[in-house]
């Protein structure tokens, strides 16, 4: 991991396009500006880890998918059944 | 069994088995999904005999149950980005189909959100969008359109 550090109001430059500002230090919170071309998505790391936790846990198995549509009790959204 | 078959694909997923997938349930995930960048190639295939869908992985085991998003009434409002209309070639936002991740908890339904699965069929392209309202939860109840909520 590289370290570098910055003071209030300095910048670090990531590749050509993305900008990192130290805006302010209140005690052990550090605020942070981001500059970066849109198609870049800025998460907190938490947020990203969060709904990659959740993905993984969503991701089912044939029994899982089964026993899953019959609690569901499909009603009103069941297509007409082929049987 | 022939070496390759033009318009479709055969795929091996946990629920389906082998299953042959057809060319237009083919769909490119140029970012993937959150946590699975390298995952491009998924499958979008009905649920047995109802309106949900699974979205399977080609190269790994992922299956995502989804639920339209016009089934529910986990009410969500937002505006895609720019680069996300064009990285999914369309036109405007009411080109998209969006579907939830469903997951099940304690026998209870729940949705995420916030990261709700956009597809297009015409380009057959999709990607998870992470809304950016911190509102939205990644672990909501699922309110089935019509149901009262408890």
């Amino acid at each position: 991991m590289l370290v570098l550090k910055r003071k209030v109001g300095e910048v670090v430059r990531i590749a050509n396009d993305i900008e990192v500002h130290v805006l302010a230090v209140e005690g052990e919170v550090i605020k942070l500006g981001f500059e970066a071309p849109k198609h870049i998505p800025i998460l907190r790391s938490e947020v990203y880890e969060a709904i990659k936790a959740e993905n993984m846990q969503s991701s089912v198995s044939s029994k899982d998918a089964k026993e899953m549509m019959k609690q569901l009790n499909l009603g009103n959204f069941q297509k007409n059944t082929k049987e | 069994m022939s070496e390759n078959v033009a318009l479709s694909q055969l795929i091996h997923s946990e629920i389906y088995g082998e299953i042959q997938v057809e060319h237009n349930q083919i769909y490119s995930f140029a970012q993937g999904i959150v946590g699975f960048s390298h995952l491009n190639k998924f499958a979008l295939l009905p649920l047995e005999d109802s309106e949900l869908f699974v979205l399977q992985s080609f190269s790994e085991e992922i299956s995502l149950m989804l639920f339209p998003a016009t089934l529910s009434d986990n009410h969500i409002s937002f505006k895609i980005d720019e680069p996300t209309i064009e990285q999914l070639g369309i036109k405007s936002q009411d080109d998209l189909v969006i579907f939830y991740v469903l997951r099940f908890i304690d026998n209870k339904p729940f949705v995420n959100v916030r990261a709700p699965i956009l597809v297009v069929p015409e380009t057959q392209k999709g990607c998870q969008y992470v809304i950016s309202n911190e509102a939205l939860g990644i672990r909501e109840p699922l309110v089935i359109k019509g149901e009262a909520s408890c």
